[in-house]
């Protein structure tokens, strides 16, 4: 049931999202916008290359299983560090964190091909006002999720001792 | 307001400042006990849409919330000490209501027709079919009654409001709505402040319906059951409407299909302990209970704690909302706010 | 409307025109008052209010930099300037890419918003009074100008801007230097009580405690008070002012004071139980989601609607003047239909007394592009900022950043002193937002881990947990001086499309500004040094203000305060406008707005704008009467 699972390519985006961006798969589900983001890469990217990107995926978490630092290594070395899926997987990180797509580089559209889509723009709203860096901050998105008067002058969190 | 004496066989009065204490808690843990039904509904539509439901519905629940204080004041005064976190105070839902007519079952539900349904059941009371009988009531309007009796019987003959003052919740702690809170430190003010939860929710009672009352219009609140209506019937009610005759004003669009797919009633042991989605629910109810601790000291002598509270609020909001976009099965439903008790370590 | 002749017309529905308005109509005057914003933006109830205000939120979500004029739509017929545009100016070249022409040789900085509320809707809301001294600088210090009227005769007009706005603060905890006893009404409080000061605050000031610094030879002790803002919190139940209400019978504007009176928060336009508190949503700048912050079209709802007409779409372009009497006969307005098309009708707006409260380059404008009331030859002239010197590093331990309202505590010690013979003064507001308006984080932190430092998964979020929460931006607001040379100016060959001038800018920084912005990256130094700051503050030769003193390069950003261009002086010799802001050559003629300041202390002037816009009115009353 499992290995079926991850064979489904927004279960391997999922996956990879949570090792880029050091999250739970629950933390990313919880912001609604994996289906989005998902789609905002397949059809910026295309799908030879993202369809690439998923098997790549698959391979390295069956070599890896539960070891965390095999897994990291080879995520460096064969998603961050190449030329094909390196701005792929950067740009992944930032959608998740502040829900802005940037334009891939010239080197890369000029390999891999060009989209229409492929604009730096804040993805929606929505992507505004779930983006994650404002949890690790202890903060939260401006003009959204409003955290209530005198929260600022606590530390983030505290009021839930 | 009830009008005229009170339905009240002797036997079935409150005898002593102790039994009108319980009776207090138990108005603060009755009016708590529509809040997490209600905001399930309210957090499960999704941001932007169903604006006027969405605001519809979170006047009430702020309106109970009110009511809490209201009650926690009234008991306050009376040298009383209101508990909001002990391991009853939320019940276990779906629950029967407490002092009703246990016809009908309220539960953790998404925004629906059938929701607003059952919420049009809570703020409509039953006609009671017998009078009280001594700490059983068949409607909450004839334990509101019995309330409003015994502080007006028991305070005749001496001064039954012996609270500090300095442990009222007072409007300077209190934003956003829902009308007035009010310090409450005699009779008058008690019975102001039974009468704005009376008011509000239970301004219902079946002669209403009889007749050609006409009570809608600008800038009048509507108890509860009439606006949960106007969500029911899609219309808005205008001043020449009765309650007879139902909404026949401009349109109250409802997008019944832009929510949250919530799965009814979710409860941390739908999934292993220690899983990712357990831990989140945890992590919930961690929060919802300091919320009611925060409530606590807020009625326990901190009153300034009511605005720590709204930062709490917060929390537990965005918290339920991120619960309600994880999916648990393959039909597509999501996790959901549990709102169950947690001890404080774990 | 043509045909009928208002008791006064008033053009700019901001703050300035916004008091005038409300004014005038609760005086029982009736007002015209011409708008060159969207008439979707001048919406007052459920629900038009409520969806313009969300179109305006949504264009900030969707915005990648966001900037003050970020939600606000930019027209075409009725162009805002925007910080985006500014760039360094290259030789004699004028930098012609936005709104403004700018000659140089620095860019002037900041922005205004030309929207139903004005540039109160994207301001941060900091309501600080001037000091006495900023009144008579050049009485004390020996430059500058002296203003025709004091603190004292200002102090009445500011308690009715500090209510009409509503400001919240803490009155025993304002104390600036050489103030004196008195500098506020006796047993005066404030409508609301403080907002309360940041965590980040409270680490600062325990980082300065009792801290000296050396400046000029002088050891100045610091001190941090909370900064009064226009902005919701708890009601002060001592609060017992109402009004100000106009008197026929003494010819004052008053406020009355009532036991019975109590202060209620004005929440949003279109719901009042919005926005009844500051919300934490920091974004005052620009936009509050919940309208906590005030915005003036709390003040135009306020006004008596049955005396008030509004046009909007309305650009104000010619100002009619009756050769023989002096007196304006009519104000001349494009009127557009589509902002995006230069097609529109001219119309005329008649009336009594004529009020310009378009903001003070507009004002400024729109006299130069009339001909009217220049005979002293400042129309334009004395153009006046804050530069913002900006220092920024990371604290030693987390303080939590991008919290809270922009600024809530500030450093006051520099706002006067013996060394205003020598340098500028400056105030030192203790900024909440991290580094965001200088480098543009927490994006660029974010950019940085990933792209340069190749950081990822649970290292990224250790990173930006260590380092993006102990983010401190420290803030000097330096005074400039009025400068016959710093002016807007037209020229026909700079037009928008509706054929209306585009403001030509010439701009430039003082030694006298320059000396305090060394002064200040002094005192930054050593309490950086003093708190164990990891300083990363960077200038570049290639931002747009940059500008070097001594053989040091610093940087200033613009603080949006646009200032001087028709001051008000002693003689029509070298003012526009007298005490009384009307026009020394045209009777009917008042200018509202910071444009009638002739110098610009070191407070935020949307205050004392506000003041004297009470005063402006009361004058226009006296007139009408």
């Amino acid at each position: 049931m499992k290995k079926e699972k991850q064979q489904n390519p927004s279960e391997l985006f999922l996956a990879l999202s949570a090792i880029l961006t050091g999250f739970e798969r629950v933390d990313l589900l919880g912001t609604g916008l994996a289906g989005a983001y998902y789609d905002e890469v397949v059809s910026t990217v295309g799908n030879r290359v993202s369809d690439e990107l998923w098997s790549t995926i698959h391979q390295i978490i069956g070599r890896s299983g539960k070891d965390e630092s095999r897994l990291e290594t080879a995520i460096r070395r064969q998603v961050l560090a190449s030329p094909k899926f390196g701005p792929i997987a950067r740009n992944i990180i930032q959608m998740w964190y502040v829900g802005i797509w940037n334009e891939l580089p010239q080197a890369w559209q000029e390999a891999y091909g060009t989209s229409p889509n492929d604009t730096t723009r804040v993805i929606s709203p929505e992507a505004y006002k779930q983006g994650l860096i404002w949890n690790v901050m202890g903060a939260h998105p401006p003009a959204a999720k409003q955290p209530g008067f005198g929260s600022w002058s606590q530390l983030p969190g505290s009021d839930l001792i | 307001m009830s009008e005229g004496p009170p339905n009240i066989p002797e036997a079935a009065r409150i005898k002593t400042v102790a039994s009108l204490k319980r009776h207090l808690q138990t108005a603060i843990e009755l009016e708590h006990s529509t809040i997490p039904p209600y905001l399930c509904a309210l957090y499960s539509i999704k941001d932007g849409d169903n604006l006027p439901s969405s605001q519809i519905v979170r006047s009430v629940a702020v309106e109970e919330m009110l009511h809490m204080i209201l009650a926690a004041n009234v008991l306050n005064a009376i040298g009383g000490e209101p508990s909001i976190n002990h391991p009853r105070f939320i019940p276990e839902y779906p629950t029967y209501l407490p002092h009703s007519d246990r016809s009908f079952k309220v539960g953790l539900e998404k925004f629906s027709k059938a929701t607003v349904n059952t919420f049009l059941k809570i703020e409509m009371p039953a006609e009671p079919k017998s009078p009280p009988e001594p700490n059983r009531y068949h409607t909450i309007g004839q334990f509101y009654e019995a309330i409003e009796d015994a502080l007006k019987r028991l305070s005749r003959d001496k001064d039954i409001f012996t609270g500090e003052r300095d442990r009222q919740i007072t409007p300077e702690s209190y934003y956003g709505g829902g009308g007035g809170v009010l310090a409450v430190h005699d009779l008058d003010s008690a019975l102001q402040a039974l009468g704005e939860i009376v008011g509000q929710g239970e301004g219902v009672s079946r002669t209403i319906f009889d007749g050609d009352h006409r009570i809608f219009g600008e800038k009048v609140e509507y108890a509860h059951y009439f606006r949960y209506n106007e969500i029911h019937e899609g219309r808005y009610y205008t001043k020449r409407d009765t309650p007879k005759g139902g909404p026949t004003g401009k349109p109250l669009p409802v997008a019944w299909d832009n929510v949250y797919n919530m799965r009814p009633n979710p409860k941390m042991k739908d999934y292993p302990r220690g899983s990712e989605r357990w831990e989140k629910s945890y992590e919930f109810n961690r929060t919802y209970m300091a919320l009611l601790n925060d409530l606590h000291r807020a009625f326990n002598g901190q009153p300034k704690r009511l605005l720590t509270s709204v930062v709490t609020m917060y929390e537990v909001k965005y918290q339920a909302v991120e619960l309600m976009r994880i999916p648990v099965n393959e039909e597509g439903m999501t996790a959901g706010p549990s709102f169950e008790y947690v001890p404080p370590d774990r | 409307m043509t045909e009928k002749s208002y008791d006064v017309v008033i053009v700019g529905a901001g703050i300035a025109g916004a008091i005038v308005a409300k004014t005038l109509t609760q005086a029982g005057y009736s007002v015209l008052l011409l708008e060159a914003g969207l008439q979707a933006g001048m919406a007052f109830e459920d629900p038009k209010a409520y969806e313009n205000y969300q179109s305006y939120l949504n264009n900030y979500y969707n915005a990648l930099a966001k900037v003050p004029n970020a939600p606000y739509p930019n027209l075409q017929d009725a162009p805002s300037p925007n910080v985006l545009d500014l760039s360094p100016i290259q030789g004699t070249t004028p930098d012609t890419t936005g709104y403004f022409v700018q000659k140089g040789p620095l860019p002037f900085a900041s922005d205004y918003a030309r929207t139903p509320g004005g540039t109160t809707l994207h301001w941060l809301g900091t309501c600080l009074r001037m000091l006495p001294n900023d009144f008579r600088l050049k009485t004390v210090y020996g430059h500058g100008v002296d203003w025709p009227i004091s603190y004292e005769e200002l102090k009445p007009y500011y308690e009715m801007a500090e209510r009409e706005i509503g400001v919240s603060a803490n009155v025993e905890e304002q104390v600036y230097p050489n103030t004196g006893e008195g500098f506020f009404g006796e047993d005066y409080v404030f409508p609301m009580h403080k907002i309360p000061q940041s965590y980040l605050d409270q680490k600062f000031t325990e980082g300065v405690q009792g801290m000296k610094v050396g400046v000029g030879g002088d050891d100045i002790e610091l001190y941090v008070t909370s900064t009064p803002q226009g902005r919701n919190s708890i009601p002060n139940h001592r609060y017992k002012l109402t009004g100000p209400v106009w008197d026929p019978y003494t010819n004052k504007l008053v406020l009355e004071r009532s036991e019975q009176a109590s202060y209620e928060p004005v929440g949003s336009i279109w719901d009042p139980y919005t926005g009844q508190r500051c919300e934490g949503n920091a974004s005052c700048v620009p936009i509050c989601p919940v309208q906590a912050k005030y915005n003036a079209l709390k003040t135009i709802k306020r006004a008596r609607r049955e005396n008030l007409d509004i046009v909007t779409q309305a650009v104000a372009s010619k100002i009619e003047v009756d050769p023989t009497t002096g007196r304006v006969k009519a104000i001349s307005y494009k009127k557009y239909h589509d902002p995006g098309s230069p097609e529109h009708t001219t119309e005329t707006a008649r009336g009594t007394v004529f009020a310009i409260a378009a903001h003070s380059v507009e004002n400024a404008k729109m006299l130069l592009a009339s001909g009217v009331a220049n005979s002293s030859n400042q129309v334009g002239r004395n153009l006046m900022d804050h530069m913002v010197f900006l220092t920024w590093g990371l604290m030693p331990e987390r303080v939590y950043p991008y919290r809270g309202p922009g600024s809530t505590s500030n450093l006051p010690v520099f706002r006067d002193g013996d060394f205003r013979k020598r340098h500028a003064a400056f105030i030192m507001p203790i900024d909440n937002w991290g580094f965001g308006w200088p480098t543009g984080a927490p994006y660029s932190s974010l950019s940085a881990a990933v792209n340069q430092m190749n950081l990822f998964g649970k290292q990224l979020r250790k990173h930006i947990d260590e380092t993006v929460s102990r983010q401190l931006l420290l803030h000097f607001e330096c005074e400039q001086l009025p400068q016959s040379e710093n002016r807007v100016t037209i020229d026909p060959q700079y037009t928008d499309p509706l054929g209306n001038f585009r403001p030509v800018i010439q701009y430039n920084v003082s030694d006298y500004t320059r000396a305090a912005m060394a002064v200040a990256k002094n005192i930054s130094n050593q309490i950086f040094a003093r708190i164990g700051i990891q300083d990363q503050t960077q200038y570049n030769p290639t931002d747009s203000d940059y500008l070097t003193y001594d053989g040091v390069g610093y940087t200033f950003w613009g603080a949006g305060h646009l200032v001087g261009t028709h001051r008000m002086g002693l003689t029509r010799h070298d003012s526009v406008v007298n005490s009384q802001q009307r026009t020394w050559d045209h009777e009917n003629l008042f200018l509202v707005g910071c444009g009638n300041m002739p110098t610009i202390g070191t407070s935020n002037p949307t205050l004392t704008m506000a003041a004297l816009s009470f005063w402006a009115a009361e004058n226009i009353l006296r007139d009408l009467k």
